[in-house]
């Protein structure tokens, strides 16, 4: 039995919109619609790989797509039943502050340290067919939404259930979601090039990601950070800004700040645009070294 | 050369190199060296152009398919394309094998660019070129190697690209299956999309492509006409040194003899006789007869004879009959006649008689009274071919042919065999027909083999007749053609059933038979009624020459449009005389002339020095002095004498 593919209506179908600015009359969006173009003829491949990638992960298991519930709700049990006491003596609901971050931080440290690796992963592909590499990366970001957004929605429920009070300003989250896919996807392309000809460069990423955790304000107060002097280091962090407006979007219930707002954009569309460059420029060594 | 607008692909100074990397002990990485993929290529392929690339394993074909397909960037050189390029590199790249044939055509297709919609269009189309059924809806690990090569390449097949390339791995379909690609192959290059398939299959290439690219070590060693560039690449192949002996060192015991014979005589090689020993003793010891031969020869030209006569007794042992009549001859008893008779023959020979030089020869290419020495043998041949001797000539030819006593020449080969025909000698004829045919020696070259079949069929040959006609009917090489081949066939038929006739109308005319030498006639008369080349012709002549009854120049020419309506070309030239002359016909000089230029044509001697003639003194015809003397360089080519002398005679 086929299953036909879903079409948005042909006035505002993907490939319309590129044909639109693709075939500009300004030099650069000509050039910008055809890059695009480009990595758009690839999406099947997307949409196969996180398809794949969903079904495939519980397959032969008894629970099946329970899990992909089941995952988030265990982890936001284990924050409640045990961490509360550990650590949450002075913060109010800990149980959502550090699930509200630790989703977020979750979500972007997969996307870098998986989407660095993805190039390296795949070797067998890139040597053998032509197709934009880009996709590769998006892949990992996308199947990150996915699980970002069932692990979310969980939340908001326990959220209006157990009484803490959902306020409007959660609908900045996916706000906040796209930003953060954004700024990780070009720290992803950024270091999935260089790991092409550094293959130490994982590793370290590994590690850092790793100890990243505990230098952002997931599982404590921002205000507690370990010592002034990491002050600098904090402010230029973009993770600090797009975790501390998660907290205040759903544990605290308050609109975001401004600043971090713009902040968060700003280091997320640059982060995009270094990444790519740079990985446009490596790209041409990739097939011998894999 | 820039030429977009013909050239789909577009290489110059084409480079690339890998560097090679290793573990090191401490389990990072080092780099050990850089080899060298491909070298400063370059070359075109135009539009609607199939180009295939031979080459060995590791000369850098998959390399430039991966670069023509963008997969990876040259160090230096351009390479430019013109237009979308597809290509399957490696069978099943791409596909998932938990999902269904069907939803991996969707993969496969989007990945070639394909858009939603076209992907539904063409999806019946793709399913039911693959030939695959219902198997398209279950998965893909379900299905064999070849049914997936089958899905691949019906996708392929389906993308409007501008340059397909293929990498080696058109084999695996069935013949079906084949000849659906070859037809898309066809209307692809008629819509001017150029193919680049890379194979070992050397008959698909030259059946499918119209060039062929050699590449040996990174560079273009050879590009051009299919048949000749795989027959070059073949031979290299098959006939190197490096190839036989790396045979023997797998211990083959054949390409052992031929890597030590090789090795003593020089050819293709340095001459190494302690190698070629050390060969021959090892296959020897390995049990392998020929060995135990030549390294007995070799034995006794040294002077072991003890040696010699204990390996001829091990080799006589196992049923030799070279070894046993060796060891008669050095038997005690007969030694001293077999002497005798050894040094006469060697005086006479070197006195010049050509009977005992060819027994020389023969006597020392078999080895049976003296040691083989093919060497010695051939320069014998070599004399008496010199003096004349048709056979002498044959078996030079063969020998240049085979590389035996000599080294492998083809144009020799060809020489000779020629120089034998001439002499009479019609299995030359036959020969020089293998050859051209099944590219021995030579490179394949069907119209010069069909040549030589009719000139040996001009002379009564059936069985060229009958390669002709087969030649012809299945389109070996060239285009099918069926009136040729019922012609040939005809005439095959004919002359093998008739052939007798005409031999018992020859004996009668001989006289043997006394007074019945008119009967002759009658057993002429009916095979040339059914069709005999032969006793057509003779008829005519007979007419013509008042031979057995009284000369009727009507009758003779007769017979003689008889034999020229076959396509003979002595039969046509006969009747040009009678229309030029007008004797017993009405005179037709126009018809004549045609005639005439027919038989030149179809290769008569005598009709092309008349032709040559005609239009040198433009008589009957426009005067054409270039095109006399084209007619006569060709035939003095031949040597014929007639036409050296005319041409001389023209110079002054």
């Amino acid at each position: 039995m086929e299953r036909k593919p879903i079409k948005i209506s042909d006035k505002i179908s993907g490939d319309r919109i590129l044909e639109r600015i693709s075939g500009s009359k300004n030099k650069y969006i000509s050039r910008f619609g055809n890059y695009l173009e480009y990595v758009w003829q690839y999406r099947a491949m997307v949409t196969t790989a996180v398809e794949k990638d969903f079904k495939g992960r519980f397959k032969y298991t008894a629970l099946g797509y329970g899990w992909h519930l089941l995952n988030p709700l265990t982890h936001i049990l284990i924050y409640y039943l045990i961490f509360t006491a550990l650590l949450g003596r002075d913060i109010p609901n800990y149980w959502l502050y550090i699930s509200s971050g630790m989703f977020a931080f979750s979500f972007c440290s997969t996307i870098i340290t998986q989407g660095a690796g993805s190039i390296v992963g795949n070797s067998r592909m890139i040597t053998k067919i032509a197709f934009a590499r880009e996709v590769l990366v998006i892949t990992k970001v996308c199947i990150q939404l996915i699980t970002l957004t069932i692990s979310y929605i969980i939340l908001a429920l326990l959220v209006g259930i157990s009484g803490v009070g959902l306020t409007w300003n959660v609908l900045w989250l996916p706000v906040i979601m796209i930003m953060m896919a954004t700024f990780s996807a070009g720290v992803a392309y950024l270091f999935s090039g260089i790991i092409v000809y550094y293959r130490d460069i994982q590793n370290a990423l590994n590690i850092v990601m790793g100890c990243m955790l505990f230098m952002v304000p997931v599982i404590y107060l921002a205000e507690n950070r370990s010592s002034p002097f990491m002050d600098f280091i904090w402010s230029i962090n973009p993770l600090y800004y797009y975790i501390e407006t998660v907290h205040n979007v759903l544990w605290a219930g308050i609109p975001p700040d401004w600043s971090f707002m713009i902040i968060g954009a700003v280091a997320a569309a640059v982060t995009l645009i270094v990444g790519l460059l740079v990985f446009k420029k490596l790209e041409h060594g990739f097939a011998e070294r894999l | 050369m820039k030429d977009s607008r013909n050239n789909a692909v577009e290489v110059v100074g084409l480079s690339k190199s890998f560097d090679i990397k290793y573990t090191t002990f401490y389990g990072g990485m080092a780099k050990s060296g850089t080899k060298q993929v491909l070298n400063d290529m370059t070359f075109n392929v135009r539009k609607g152009e199939v180009l295939g690339l031979v080459g060995r394993n590791g000369s850098g074909k998959s390399t430039l398919l991966k670069l023509l397909s963008n997969i990876m960037g040259p160090d230096t050189g351009t390479l430019e394309v013109s237009g979308k390029v597809a290509s399957i590199l490696e069978l099943g790249m791409g596909f998932e094998p938990e999902l269904t044939g069907r939803d991996n055509i969707r993969i496969k297709c989007s990945m070639y660019g394909f858009k939603d919609k076209e992907i539904d269009a063409q999806m019946d189309s793709i399913i039911q070129f693959s030939e695959l059924g219902e198997q398209v809806d279950h998965p893909l690990r379900t299905y064999s190697s070849g049914m997936t090569a089958k899905l691949a390449f019906s996708v392929i097949m389906h993308v409007k690209c501008n340059v397909m390339i293929v990498d080696e791995v058109l084999s695996v379909g069935d013949a079906s299956f084949n000849s659906k690609c070859r037809m898309v192959f066809q209307k692809m290059k008629k819509e001017g999309r150029s193919i680049i398939i890379a194979s070992h299959n050397m008959d698909t290439l030259e059946d499918v492509c119209d060039r062929v690219m050699w590449i040996d070590e990174g560079k273009v060693r050879e590009i051009g006409d299919p048949a000749s560039v795989c027959y070059h690449f073949r031979s290299d192949m098959l006939d190197s040194f490096d190839t036989i002996i790396k045979m023997a060192d797998e211990g083959d015991l054949p390409s052992m003899n031929r890597a030590a014979v090789m090795l003593r005589d020089g050819n293709g090689v340095e001459r190494d006789e302690a190698r070629a020993v050390d060969l021959f003793t090892r296959a020897a010891e390995m049990g392998y007869t020929e060995s135990r031969m030549e390294l007995a020869d070799m034995k006794m030209k040294s002077g072991a004879k003890e040696e010699a006569i204990e390996l001829y007794k091990k080799a006589a042992e196992e049923g030799s009959v070279d070894a046993i009549t060796r060891l008669t001859v050095m038997d005690g008893v007969n030694a001293e006649i077999a002497e005798k008779l050894k040094s006469e023959i060697r005086k006479e020979a070197e006195s010049g008689n050509v009977r005992a030089m060819r027994l020389l020869a023969d006597m020392l290419n078999t080895g049976n009274v003296f040691i083989k020495d093919r060497y010695e043998g051939f320069s014998w041949n070599m004399k008496c071919a010199k003096l004349g001797s048709a056979t002498a000539q044959f078996l030079v030819a063969g020998c240049y042919r085979d590389g035996i006593g000599v080294e492998k020449n083809g144009e020799e080969a060809v020489r000779w065999y020629t120089e034998a025909s001439r002499h009479g000698s019609a299995r030359s004829r036959l020969e020089l027909a293998n050859m051209y045919r099944r590219g021995i020696s030579v490179e394949r070259d069907i119209n010069k083999a069909i040549d030589w079949y009719k000139t040996a069929a001009e002379y009564g040959d059936a069985n060229s007749m009958l390669q002709l006609g087969q030649i012809y009917r299945d389109g070996l090489g060239i285009d099918k053609d069926p009136v040729q081949a019922e012609f040939w066939l005809k005439r095959y038929a004919k002359q093998a059933m008739l052939g007798s006739e005409v031999t018992f109308a020859e004996i009668l005319k001989q006289g043997h038979f006394g007074a019945r030498q008119k009967d002759a006639l009658f057993w002429y008369e009916d095979a040339a009624m059914n069709g005999n080349l032969t006793a057509r012709i003779s008829m005519g002549t007979a007419y013509r020459d008042g031979v057995l009854v009284p000369a009727d120049s009507a009758k003779a020419a007769e017979w003689y449009s008889l034999a020229a309506s076959m396509m003979s070309n002595m039969g046509n030239y006969e009747l040009a005389i009678f229309q030029l002359k007008g004797n017993g016909i009405p005179r037709d000089t126009e018809e004549g002339v045609k005639t005439m230029a027919l038989a030149a044509d179809l290769g008569n001697a005598n009709a092309i020095l008349y032709m040559a003639m005609l239009y040198r003194d433009g008589i009957l015809v426009e005067k054409n002095i270039p095109e006399a003397k084209r007619l006569l360089e060709n035939l003095s080519e031949q040597g014929n004498v007639q036409a050296r002398s005319m041409l001389l005679l023209m110079d002054e």
